[in-house]
């Protein structure tokens, strides 16, 4: 028997191990490992708890988009493993009700900051209600965003839907879906706190979407995991302005269904925004 | 060949097999059974429908090449050998199938309700029999919600001084008892 596993260390057998089920090894490669693995039990038993890891990563939305696809395509075609799925699944929701997540600390912390500042604006905007001299012109007029591919600046209406609402500062923002669409420009002024992102979706409502939104360099901005549908054909999420610097972005909607090993195979929603700050 | 006379052959067989994979009942029952669930996943990993048919057809022919004499030093070495050309024929076999029937994979059914609480409930109980050691490992290694599920690893692998790889046969070995835990309650549930 070939030696393939033994000259490796753990993180080394993972990625072997996860190749393996994503089909992602040339044959060679395959054939060693499974006779290897069909040879001794620990073996394969380390190998099986590694599907579980898979599993348990594609369940938690935490695989990259070619590991998600390859999961989906290879490791989903059969039923005995589908089934399994559905195990972990349900194992994950059993988990939830005898030992409920605790609440981590920073997100407490992070709710009482959010209390205080809504705290803080809710008395800075009744201050400016009594001097409305002394709101700047500016900032009461509505943002307007260049259109695609014109210089910055220049208005688009049909594109941007922008209705500064004072009591939040939350900008509306309609946004084309579809990765086939160019960006759709995002103008965004000093004074808005957040933006409330509504965008089409792709196929069949879902019951809820973890959203992920990725600047041009891939990084998670912001995410959700548990959006539910605004309407019987749009998404809606809140990001605040402050994760947004200047760039494009791509807005990322995964329904429930399409994470689940039994629901619709239906494709993510995309949509593609630029960034443009103004002062 | 007649199932009887397949029968009368493999079970000469079956007896020169047992013996290979153990000293008695005790170690060669165990040991055909993990031999088994390994061709098992093998075939299923392979994209084979019917993987434990398959297992089992490979295990019927070593039994039988041993019943006949054959000599087999390396049986799990050789078992693999037989299982590849299973795989080939079987697949061969689907490939045919599929094209005949133009099948679609059937999908599986969705459960109701009241079957996806009965689920629910077994395995709270099922959870609530582990040790506090198991279930801290069954929390941490099997929930899906919260925070990044490869730092949660990494974390219960190094409180628990456990490597990488000694932390995923733990856990497999406990998704093997609870599933065979949720198959008894929900048998149980059946039956009453």
């Amino acid at each position: 028997v070939s030696d393939l596993l033994g000259p490796l260390d753990g993180e080394a057998r993972r990625a072997l191990f996860r190749g393996y089920f994503l089909a992602a090894l040339d044959e060679e490669r395959t054939a060693r490992l499974e006779e290897e693995v069909l040879g001794e039990h620990a073996l394969y038993e380390e190998m099986d708890g590694c599907a579980d890891e898979l599993i348990r990563d594609y369940l938690a939305g935490a695989l990259a988009a070619e590991e998600r696809g390859r999961f989906e395509r290879h490791f989903l075609a059969s039923p005995r493993r589908r089934e399994r799925v559905a195990f972990l699944r349900d194992l994950g929701q059993a988990i939830d009700r005898v030992a409920p997540l605790p609440v981590p600390a920073r997100s407490r912390r992070a709710v009482y900051l959010a209390l205080a500042a809504a705290l803080l604006l809710a008395a800075l905007l009744a201050f400016l209600r009594l001097r409305p001299a002394a709101v700047p012109q500016r900032a009461r007029q509505p943002v307007r965003a260049p259109s695609a591919g014109a210089p910055s600046g220049l208005p688009a209406p049909e594109r941007l839907r922008t209705t500064p609402l004072p009591a939040a500062d939350i900008q509306e923002v309609a946004l084309a879906g579809g990765s086939a669409a160019g960006p759709t420009p995002v103008a965004i002024a000093g004074h808005v706190s957040a933006l409330r992102l509504r965008v089409p979706f792709a196929g069949p409502a879902s019951p809820s979407y973890a959203v992920v939104v990725r600047d041009a360099a891939g990084t998670v901005r912001w995410r959700s995991d548990d959006v539910a549908p605004a309407s019987a054909t749009a998404l809606e999420v809140v990001v605040p302005s402050a994760a947004l610097s200047e760039g494009d972005y791509e807005l990322v909607a995964e329904g429930e269904a399409l994470r689940g090993p039994e629901g619709p195979r239906v494709p993510p929603t995309r949509a593609r925004f630029r960034v443009i700050r103004q002062p | 060949v007649t199932s009887e006379a397949k029968w009368a052959l493999t079970g000469e067989g079956l007896r020169r097999l047992l013996e290979r994979l153990g000293s008695g009942p005790e170690e060669s029952g165990p040991a055909y059974e993990r031999l088994r669930l390994r061709l098992t996943d093998y075939f299923d990993w392979r994209g084979v429908s019917g993987p434990e048919a398959a297992a089992d057809e490979t295990l019927d022919r070593v039994a039988r090449r041993l019943s006949e004499g054959e000599e087999v030093r390396q049986l799990r070495s050789y078992a693999y050998g037989v299982a590849r050309h299973v795989l080939q024929e079987r697949l061969r076999e689907q490939a045919r199938e599929e094209q005949a029937a133009e099948s679609v994979r059937p999908s599986p059914g969705g459960r109701s309700a009241e079957e996806q609480e009965r689920r629910l409930d077994c395995l709270v109980g099922c959870l609530a029999e582990l040790t506090g050691e198991e279930r801290e490992l069954a929390i941490a290694y099997y929930r899906t919600s919260g925070p990044s599920p490869v730092q949660d690893r990494r974390g219960l692998a190094g409180r628990l001084g456990l490597s990488a790889g000694a932390l995923r046969t733990r856990a497999h070995r406990l998704r093997h008892r609870l599933e065979g835990c949720l198959h008894a309650c929900l048998q149980g549930r059946e039956g009453r």
